[in-house]
């Protein structure tokens, strides 16, 4: 068990992810996969704004919070929540915003990931460490 | 308002650990098919995915193979309507259940979706063990219905003296037996089933009362007055 931030992941997906094999290696998987599916939508999301394509975008939305839910990816996957609630053309106003709010959390859901897969394994308690330091 | 969570018959058998099961699983997304078809692997021993990324491919790979034990399908997919291809599902294999994924969270589609028919609706944010206990509560005949669903339906639903928190008739029986002092070989024995499906009933009652363990399924269940 590792210490997460859960205002960017969702904590019990990636820790059923990691209880899942012993060397992170599923969570690595869909880690990448998740990289590469959300860097795709990120281009097509521009494209619709630069379209001016509502439906287009909020179709694309709908499915980078989906790719964000399944990956764990709880900032982002809010970030899409609240975009796709608006019912006006809010992304026309300051879509640079937008897209930088996007690209930084998915930044950060990777980077949450690797320092994840990268922790040293928690000790389970002071107790066991002066056990061991004794013995 | 009253929400429609009634326990659903239980007749169709759930398949044992042994048993092989079959899943369609549809979803336009790869990503989000991977990661399911991951969370599977990894808990049932014995599976045959099939992949469908439309409601066409659905229909196709349905009608081909009428052995899939249970269908689990993304609600937005292009082209393709959820409650439309539900219907059209249960039409054609009223005895397969049918899970719904989505992002959406929406509590009014959940109940919708439930209320037509549907054996379970799963949003994509849930994690892997919610989902594993999911598949196998519809597996063993009842409905999954998410908690923030769940909870609403028990603020409101005042009609029955005996809300049954989404559970089966057979997960009910379970709990009683449980509550009675018998183990999970002797409930088996009991009800005629292996010691797997009373496992896997015991888990799907724990997780619909939010119990971290059987005693306190049954405390639960007492306080909700749906054992005595």
């Amino acid at each position: 068990m590792v210490t997460m931030n859960s205002d960017i992941l969702f904590t019990s997906t990636i820790n059923d992810y990691l209880l899942m094999d012993h060397n992170g290696d599923h969570l690595q998987t869909l880690a990448d996969n998740f990289q590469h599916a959300s860097l795709d939508l990120l281009k097509k999301i521009e494209l619709s704004i630069d379209d001016n394509d509502l439906g287009a975008w909020r179709s694309d939305i709908h499915t980078l919070k989906g790719i964000a839910g399944v990956a764990g990816a709880r900032s982002l996957h809010d970030i899409c929540d609240t975009l796709r609630s608006r019912n006006d053309n809010t992304f026309i106003d300051n879509p640079s915003h937008i897209m930088a709010e996007l690209r930084n959390a998915i930044d950060v859901y990777c980077d949450a990931i690797h320092k994840t897969l990268n922790a040293p394994p928690r000790k389970e308690s002071r107790y066991d460490d002066e056990h061991t330091t004794r013995q | 308002m009253t929400m429609n969570i009634q326990p659903v018959s239980n007749e169709r058998p759930s398949p044992d650990k042994d048993t092989k099961i079959k899943i369609l699983l549809a979803d336009d997304h790869f990503m989000v098919r991977d990661g399911i078809k991951m969370v599977i692997h990894n808990n049932f021993m014995n599976t045959e995915i099939l992949d469908a990324t439309n409601g066409e491919d659905v229909l196709n790979l349905a009608s081909d193979n009428p052995d899939i034990n249970i269908f689990i399908i993304d609600y937005y997919m292009p082209n393709c309507r959820g409650t439309e291809l539900l219907t059209r599902l249960k039409n054609s294999f009223p005895a397969t259940p049918v899970i719904f994924i989505s992002s959406t969270e929406e509590r009014e589609l959940m109940k919708t979706i439930i209320d037509k028919g549907a054996s379970g609706f799963i949003p994509k944010s849930t994690s892997p063990q919610i989902i594993v206990q999911a598949i196998n509560l519809v597996l063993a005949g009842g409905t999954y219905i998410p908690k923030t669903l769940l909870e609403i339906a028990q603020q409101h639903d005042t009609s029955q003296d005996k809300p049954k928190a989404g559970l089966t008739n057979r997960q009910l029986q379970v709990l009683h037996l449980i509550a009675n002092g018998f183990t999970d070989k002797e409930i088996a024995s009991k009800l005629d089933v292996s010691h797997h499906t009373v496992k896997a009933h015991t888990t799907c009652a724990r997780n619909l009362l939010g119990a971290k363990t059987r005693t306190m399924a049954v405390e639960n269940a007492r306080k909700l007055g749906l054992i005595e």
